[in-house]
C-alpha cells in the first residue's frame, strides 16, 4: 500500500470516527444534559481563542466577554434582518476578528498589567454600547434571538443544534491545530518566551500580536453567535467582566497554553460544576475562585499539564519495565 | 566594501552618554573582538546595531544598506544574528523548537495555507526540521533536542542560543559573552567553533567577551571600549600593550606603580 | 454658582476615596510586585464586618471601624501567606490571576452571606449635617471624607518618608535583593505592605458605604475606578500619582455627572483610562522604562 493511499485511508477513518462521535453523543446525552453539552462546546470555542492569545502568545486578555458580545449581537441582529444564518455566523466571526485586530494595537504598546486593564476597559465599553444603543440591541432588556435555519432545516431542538456546534467546533479545532503546529504557532510561543529574541528571529511583533488577537476575536465572536442562537435570549449584563474573568479561570484551570486539551477541560469544569453539585452561583464563584488559586500554586500547567506529565511519567515507567524485562 | 560600517555612533539615556562617537568597520570573514570593562557600552552597542535602541547620532551601514531604516525584526532577513549576555532563550519550548524559530524567515507559506493544512506547509516544515536537526547534531545538542530548555545547564543554553542564531544563516554574528560561565575545555571548544564558522561558512563575527584569552587567540582585530568611547583598536598583541587599555582595566595608579617597578 | 463648588467638593471627596484605594493598591504593588485585584472585595468584606460589629454586636462606631480594620489587616496577612508567598517566582500574570481568583471567591462569599443587590444602611463616620459656606450647601459627609483622607495621607507620607520603616519600605519597593543584603527583612516589609494596603482599603470602603449604600456589589465599580486612578496617575508605580489620579478622576467624573449627563458618570473613569493608556501608558506622572537586555 503506498504512503498516499495509506494516509488517505487514515484520514477517512479519522473523519468517520469524528462523525460517529458527533452523531452518537447527542443520543447518549439527552434533554438537560444535551443542553449542557452544547454550552460546553460553545465555551470551548471561546476558550480556544483565548488560549491562542493568552496561553500561546502571552497576551493577557479580559476582552473575551466583549468579543463574544460583539459576535452575539451582530449575529442576532442580522438573522433577525433576514440574513441567512450560514452567512451571519462567519460574518460575525469576521467582525470579531476585525475588532480583535484593533485590540492588537494596544497590545503593542502596553505591558501585561496595562494590557489587562485595557481589555477590561474594552469589555466594559462593549457592554455600555449594548446597553445604550437601544434601537439596535434592545438596551438593558436585551433581545430575543431566533433559532437559526440551516439548509432549510430549522434547528429547533438541542440535538440538531448540537450537530451545528459540533461541526463548527471540529472545523475550528482543526484550524487551530494547523495554525499552532507550524511557524505561526512557534512565533506566538516565541513572543511569549522572549519578545526581544523573537523580534531578532524575524518575528514582527505588530504582525503576530494583532494576528493572535484577531484569531481570539474570531473564535470568541463565533462562540458568541452560537450562544445567542442557542440561548434564545441575550442581554448586556451577561457579557460583563465576570464572564471574561471566568474564561481566564477556565483556561488557567484547564491549562494555559494547552489550546486543544486544556480548553475543553476548563470548559467542562466550569459548566458541570454547578450542575454536579447543585450549588448556587455564589458558591460556584467561591469554588471556582479557589480552584484558580489552587491551580496556580500547585498545578501551574493546569489539569492538562498535570495529565501530560503524568503520561510522560507513565511512559518512562513502562519503558524501564520493558527494558528491565529484556 | 565592508560588511558593517558604523560611523560616529552616539546614544544617550537621559543624561548619560552610553556611547559617544563610535566608529567600527567589519569586513567579510573577519572576527572582531570588542572588549572593555563592565558598563563600557558593549551590550548597548549590540542593542543599537540590532535596532532595539535608537541612536541619537551616527550611521550604520550593513552591506551598503542603511540600518537605521530597519526595525529589529528585519535583521534576520538582512543577515544579522545575535546572542545575549543574559540568555533570551524561549523557556517553555524544546531545544528543537527554539532553533526552529531561527528558520522563521525561510518559511514562505502564509497564514491561510497554514490554517488549511496544505501539503506545501508540511513539506517546508519537514525540510526545516531536517536542517535544524543536522545543525543541532553539529552543535552537540542532538541528544537534547526534545528537552524543554528550562531544565538545561547554563553552558548548554549558551549553545542553544548560538545554534538558534546560526539557524538564521547570518552573514554577521553578534556574540554577547558567549563564553561566560564556561569551563576551560568548553572555551577551547568555543574557539574552534568560532574559527570554523569563519572559515567554513564565511560568517563574520563581532565578539564581546570578558575572557581575554579567547579574544586574543580568536580575533584578528580588537576594539576596546571604555565609558562608551573607543580607546584603542588594532591587532590583539598591540592592544594588549596599549597604555590606555591597561589603565582602563587595572587602573592608573596600579599601572603607573607597576610601570615604575618594572623600570627599576 | 453654588453648583460648581458642590460638584467640586463632591468630586474631590469621592476622588480622594478612589485615591485611597489606589494608594493601597500601589503600596502593595510597589512593595510586593503584586497587583491585588482582590482589593475591592477585601474592602467590601471589611466594611460588612464593620456593619456586623455595629448592628449585631452592638459595638460603638469607633470600635466597629477599628475591628474592621483589624480584620482587613488579618485578611491581608492571609493573602500574603496563603496565596502570594507560594507563588513567589511565578510569572506575574499568575499572581494577578490568583488575586482574581480570590476576588471571585470573596465576592461569592459576600453574596452568599449578604445577598446581591440588597442594600444595608451604614452610618457615616461624621454626623450628616449640612454646612453652609456662602451660597453653597455642602454635605458634611464629603467635607469629612476629604479631611479624613487628607489626614491619613499626611500621616502616611510622614511615615513613608521620614521613618526608618518607611525608608525600608521604599528600598524594598525599588530593589528587593539589595534591600535584603542591607539587612532589611523583606518578608516583614511585605506583610506590612499588605496590612497597610488592606487597612486603607477597609477605610475607603467604610467611608464610601454611607455615600452609596452598603451592598455586596458596591465595590466592583469603585475598585475599578481605584485601579484606573492608580494607573492614570502613575501607572501603578507612583504613590502620589495614585492619589492625584484618584482626585483627578473623581473631579472630572463629578463634573460630567452634574453638567453633562448623569448616565455618563460611570463611563467617565473608563474613558479617561482609555485615553491615558493610548497616549501615555505609564500614567500621567509616570516615567518611561527601558528594558535592559
Amino acid at each position: 500500500m503506498t504512503l498516499k493511499v495509506h494516509r488517505a485511508l487514515r484520514l477517512s477513518l479519522l473523519i468517520l470516527a469524528i462523525a460517529a462521535v458527533g452523531i452518537i453523543l447527542p443520543h447518549i446525552f439527552t434533554g438537560y444534559y444535551l443542553a449542557i453539552l452544547n454550552l460546553i462546546i460553545i465555551y470551548y470555542i471561546a476558550c480556544m481563542g483565548l488560549n491562542i492569545a493568552s496561553g500561546e502568545t502571552g497576551l493577557v486578555s479580559l476582552a473575551t466577554a466583549g468579543l463574544m458580545c460583539v459576535g452575539a449581537y451582530t449575529s442576532a441582529i442580522w438573522v433577525r434582518l433576514g440574513v441567512p444564518f450560514c452567512l451571519a455566523l462567519p460574518l460575525a466571526g469576521t467582525l470579531g476578528a476585525v475588532v480583535g485586530f484593533s485590540l492588537g494595537y494596544p497590545a503593542l504598546r502596553l505591558g501585561g498589567l496595562s494590557l489587562a486593564l485595557a481589555t477590561i476597559g474594552f469589555t466594559q465599553v462593549v457592554q455600555q454600547v449594548a446597553m445604550q444603543w437601544t434601537s439596535m440591541t434592545g438596551g438593558t432588556i436585551g433581545m430575543t434571538v431566533l433559532r437559526p435555519t440551516l439548509v432549510g432545516i430549522e434547528l429547533n431542538d438541542d440535538r440538531s443544534y448540537f450537530y451545528l456546534t459540533f461541526l463548527v467546533a471540529v472545523i475550528l479545532i482543526v484550524a487551530a491545530i494547523n495554525l499552532l503546529k507550524g511557524k505561526t504557532g512557534r512565533a506566538f510561543r516565541g513572543i511569549r518566551g522572549s519578545e526581544v529574541a523573537a523580534q531578532l528571529m524575524g518575528i514582527k511583533l505588530a504582525t503576530y500580536k494583532t494576528m493572535a488577537f484577531s484569531v481570539c476575536g474570531f473564535y470568541a465572536a463565533i462562540a458568541g453567535s452560537l450562544y445567542a442562537h442557542f440561548a434564545g435570549r441575550i442581554s448586556p449584563e451577561i457579557f460583563g467582566l465576570w464572564l471574561s474573568v471566568s474564561f481566564m479561570a477556565m483556561i488557567i484551570i484547564g491549562g494555559m497554553g494547552s489550546t486543544i486539551l486544556g480548553s475543553i477541560i476548563g470548559a467542562v469544569f466550569y459548566v458541570t460544576l454547578p450542575e454536579a453539585f447543585r450549588i448556587t452561583r455564589e458558591i460556584q464563584a467561591v469554588i471556582f475562585g479557589l480552584a484558580v488559586v489552587v491551580s496556580l500554586i500547585h498545578m501551574p500547567a493546569g489539569i492538562a499539564g498535570a495529565l501530560q506529565s503524568l503520561m510522560a511519567k507513565l511512559k518512562v515507567k513502562v519503558k524501564s519495565l520493558s527494558s528491565g524485562k529484556t | 566594501m565592508g560588511l558593517l560600517q558604523i560611523k560616529g555612533l552616539s546614544i544617550r539615556f537621559g543624561g548619560i552618554a552610553a556611547i559617544t562617537g563610535f566608529d567600527l568597520e567589519c569586513n567579510d570573514n573577519e572576527i572582531v573582538g570588542i572588549i572593555g570593562p563592565n558598563g563600557a557600552g558593549k551590550s548597548t552597542l549590540f542593542n543599537c546595531i540590532c535596532r532595539l535602541y535608537e541612536p541619537s547620532e551616527g550611521s550604520m551601514l550593513f552591506q551598503g544598506k542603511n540600518l537605521l531604516k530597519y526595525g529589529p525584526h528585519d535583521l534576520a532577513r538582512l543577515g544579522i544574528a545575535r546572542t545575549f549576555q543574559n540568555l533570551e532563550v524561549f523557556n517553555k519550548l524544546t531545544v528543537l523548537e527554539n532553533v526552529l524559530i531561527g528558520r522563521h524567515c525561510r518559511f514562505g507559506s502564509g497564514l491561510w495555507s497554514e490554517v488549511l493544512g496544505l501539503s506545501r506547509v508540511n513539506r517546508e516544515e519537514k525540510i526545516a526540521r531536517q536542517e535544524v536537526e543536522a545543525l543541532l547534531e553539529v552543535s552537540g545538542l542532538g541528544s537534547e533536542k526534545d528537552r524543554e530548555v528550562a531544565g538545561l545547564p547554563y553552558g548548554k543554553l549558551k549553545m542553544v542560543e548560538l545554534a538558534r542564531a546560526l539557524a538564521l544563516q547570518p552573514r554577521l554574528l553578534l556574540l554577547d559573552e558567549p563564553s561566560a560561565g564556561m569551563s576551560a575545555e568548553e572555551i577551547a571548544n568555543m574557539r574552534q567553533v568560532l574559527l570554523e564558522l569563519r572559515e567554513k561558512r564565511g560568517i563574520s563575527i563581532l565578539l564581546v567577551a570578558h575572557h581575554l584569552g579567547l579574544v586574543m587567540t580568536t580575533c584578528e582585530r580588537v576594539v576596546v571600549l571604555n565609558f562608551g568611547e573607543k580607546i584603542a583598536e588594532g591587532a590583539p598583541g598591540e592592544v594588549a600593550r596599549d597604555k590606555a587599555v591597561l589603565e582602563a582595566y587595572i587602573g592608573k595608579k596600579t599601572y603607573l606603580a607597576e610601570g615604575a617597578s618594572k623600570a627599576e | 454658582m453654588a453648583l460648581l463648588e458642590v460638584t467640586l467638593i463632591d468630586g474631590i471627596s469621592v476622588g480622594s476615596l478612589y485615591g485611597l484605594l489606589g494608594l493601597g493598591l500601589v503600596l502593595i504593588y510597589r512593595a510586593t510586585g503584586v497587583a491585588n485585584f482582590a482589593h475591592g472585595e477585601m474592602s467590601m468584606i471589611s466594611t460588612f464586618i464593620a456593619h456586623i460589629l455595629l448592628t449585631s454586636a452592638g459595638l460603638p462606631l469607633a470600635l466597629a471601624v477599628f475591628g474592621a480594620i483589624v480584620f482587613a489587616a488579618l485578611m491581608g496577612i492571609c493573602m500574603e501567606r496563603i496565596v502570594i508567598r507560594p507563588l513567589e517566582g511565578a510569572a506575574p500574570w499568575s499572581i494577578v490571576f490568583a488575586t482574581f481568583g480570590v476576588n471571585l471567591a470573596l465576592n461569592g462569599t459576600g453574596v452568599a452571606l449578604w445577598a446581591r443587590n440588597q442594600p444595608y444602611l451604614f452610618p457615616p463616620v461624621f454626623p450628616r449635617v449640612p454646612i453652609h459656606i456662602g451660597n453653597a450647601r455642602f454635605s458634611s459627609l464629603h467635607l469629612g471624607i476629604i479631611g479624613l483622607v487628607a489626614v491619613l495621607v499626611v500621616l502616611f507620607m510622614v511615615f513613608f518618608r521620614c521613618t526608618k520603616l518607611g525608608l525600608a519600605m521604599r528600598a524594598t519597593a525599588q530593589d528587593k535583593k539589595a534591600s535584603e543584603l542591607m539587612g532589611i527583612s523583606v518578608k516583614r516589609i511585605r506583610i506590612l505592605a499588605w496590612i497597610m494596603g488592606s487597612a486603607f482599603g477597609a477605610v475607603a470602603g467604610i467611608l464610601f458605604a454611607p455615600v452609596v449604600f452598603l451592598e455586596t456589589t458596591m465595590m466592583i465599580p469603585f475598585l475599578m475606578k481605584g485601579v484606573f486612578a492608580a494607573f492614570v496617575g502613575g501607572g501603578m508605580v507612583n504613590i502620589t500619582g495614585a492619589l492625584l489620579g484618584g482626585v483627578f478622576v473623581g473631579i472630572i467624573e463629578s463634573f460630567v455627572g452634574s453638567y453633562l449627563f448623569t448616565e455618563g458618570r460611570d463611563a467617565t473613569a473608563l474613558i479617561i483610562l482609555i485615553i491615558v493608556l493610548l497616549i501615555k501608558p505609564q500614567g500621567l506622572l509616570g516615567a518611561t522604562r527601558i528594558k535592559k537586555v
